[in-house]
């Protein structure tokens, strides 16, 4: 019963978008959104249905073809939604339940090659991912990437008028464009996970589904043939490693903790098998993709008994490899990090100061953060300085209060050698 | 229904307007709470039957039924969506059924009117 109807939603636009078309998309959250509300006052009142998927589906097209009569805008469709109905009603009652359950996914895996179609922002295909795939309002979108309603509404007028005037085909993509169209797909996932992942303010219970539902539909991409590449794998192995965290990332105050802090022995141990299964899995082919090196250095950490036994020269030569193919600031100032801890703080302020770009960065908290940790550790007194303008630009509470302590600690005769 | 003493009661709900864009959460949360009260009312052999209502209808009037009006009453602030037929001991205990309505917190009201025994 957990989320049922946002379950059914997600279901049941998939199989209509396959059958009507991307174009009639508006008409098909319509209609869903109708079936659903209706099921929400009949059920009650007359008991559940013996197939609640089917109900909702027949409930749907009836609708459908109801608004097609009346409305002028989706003139023209009438004809299709009644053979569609004519069609399908039969062979919806007699279908085995396996051979339904197999239709949704194909549609589902179809959905998200229209979600991600190339030609869409990468916010555009995050918002329609989550209104249609995975059944989400839009007040629950705007809460899990932390804008306002108006702003994701709009984003999806724009969106489904695209795949109206593209008409974008609802077909799984052929052979030769299958490696950049799921490059695409795999992309928006990671995106979505990370956002739900990436410790910042806002709603935990939704951005922690944001984290379920890529990994969700990334498990889809990985049983379905074409979609089982070593990069999905991989992707999956990382998604994996970061979930088996989830139960200590945050404190009972509701505050991140970092990964130097957190009680290892309470991640999950089954994301972790999981992870490791993916990831030897996601070893074959040719191609090194980020998600392959990402998850590399989730594993080194999952494998590490603590912090401080970390295969640090290990992290730094990944983050490395990292900087050549997916170059960020992020990933020099992790490289730095790790760097210290494999060699020394003095090593690790050097790359610090010559791979990142401060001028791209001067404004991010963790820049200063690092540096100063680096500092603090050679006991050079700049470090004060700098963990001062790392709290200026901390945008948690809880991450403020860590950089205080840490201020506090400089006092101190002599720094446990701990983070 | 002499001999459990229970009388009918019809129970008709009204709604001020309908919320436009329920997100399917919240929808599920409007059956779950829904669902769990007309269950409980079967298990205590107390529901008889319900029914939702669809938004609009016709009003007929006149001696041979010839003036037919849309309604039922769009300018009444309250429309009739739906209701139920239950079994109770009195007007007091329909009353107190008619009160655990989980449409009640979202500004359903719920008239409660006796069946006319014969």
């Amino acid at each position: 019963m957990d989320h049922l109807f946002r379950h059914e939603y997600a279901r049941l636009v998939a199989i209509l978008t396959r059958q009507l078309g991307s174009a009639r998309l508006p008409l098909v959250e319509d209609v869903v959104q109708d079936a659903l509300l209706r099921a929400a006052q009949v059920w009650p009142c007359r008991g559940l249905p013996a197939n609640p998927t089917a109900w909702l589906l027949t409930t749907a097209r009836n609708r459908a073809r109801d608004i097609c009569r009346r409305d002028q805008r989706w003139r023209g469709s009438e004809a299709t939604i009644s053979h569609l109905i004519e069609s399908t009603a039969a062979q919806a009652e007699g279908a085995a339940a396996a051979t339904f359950e197999n239709e949704i996914r194909d549609a589902e895996l179809r959905m998200m090659f229209v979600c991600c179609h190339p030609d869409l922002s990468s916010d555009a295909q995050l918002a329609l991912i989550l209104k249609t795939l995975a059944g989400f309002g839009e007040q629950e979108i705007a809460t899990a990437f932390l804008v306002s309603r108006a702003t994701i509404a709009k984003r999806l007028v724009r969106a489904r008028k695209f795949l109206r005037d593209a008409d974008v085909s609802t077909e799984l993509p052929v052979e030769s464009e299958l490696h950049d169209r799921l490059g695409t797909v795999l992309h928006a996932l990671y995106l979505l996970f990370s956002e739900g992942f990436e410790a910042s303010t806002g709603e935990r219970v939704i951005r922690n589904e944001l984290c379920r539902e890529a990994d969700r539909l990334l498990t889809a991409l990985a049983t379905w043939g074409p979609g089982a590449k070593p990069e999905t794998f991989a992707l999956g192995a990382l998604f994996a490693f970061h979930q088996a965290r989830l139960p200590v990332r945050l404190d009972s105050d509701g505050d991140p903790v970092i990964l130097a802090d957190q009680d290892r022995r309470q991640w999950d141990q089954g994301q972790l098998r999981r992870g490791m299964k993916l990831l030897s899995a996601s070893a074959q082919g040719e191609r090194l993709s980020r998600y392959h090196i990402e998850a590399g250095i989730a594993a080194c950490h999952s494998l590490a008994a603590s912090y401080d036994q970390t295969d640090w020269p290990h992290i730094a030569k990944l983050y490395g490899d990292l900087a050549t193919i997916a170059p960020s600031p992020a990933v020099s100032i992790n490289r730095a990090i790790a760097i210290a801890r494999a060699e020394g703080a003095g090593s690790g302020l050097q790359h610090h100061a010559t791979d990142v770009d401060a001028a791209l960065v001067d404004d991010y908290h963790l820049f200063h953060a690092a540096r100063a940790d680096m500092l603090s550790e050679i006991g050079d007194p700049a470090a004060a300085a700098a963990y001062k303008r790392a709290i200026e630009l901390a945008p948690l509470a809880a991450e403020r209060r860590s950089l205080r302590s840490r201020i506090a600690d400089l006092s101190k005769p002599r720094r446990k050698n701990q983070k | 229904m002499s001999e459990t003493n229970l009388s009918q009661y019809l129970l008709l709900f009204r709604e001020s307007d309908d919320a436009p864009d329920v997100a399917p959460e919240e929808m599920q949360a409007m059956f779950a709470t829904w669902f769990a009260w007309s269950e409980r009312l079967v298990t205590v052999g107390k529901y008889v039957g319900g029914n939702p209502l669809t938004e609009g209808g016709k009003v007929v009037r006149g001696d041979t039924g010839e003036s037919i009006t849309d309604g039922p009453f769009m300018e009444a602030k309250e429309v009739l969506c739906g209701y139920f037929l239950i079994n109770a001991e009195s007007m007091e205990d329909a009353c107190k059924i008619a009160g655990e309505c989980p449409g009640l917190s979202r500004g359903m009201s719920v008239e409660v009117r006796p069946i006319m025994e014969h």
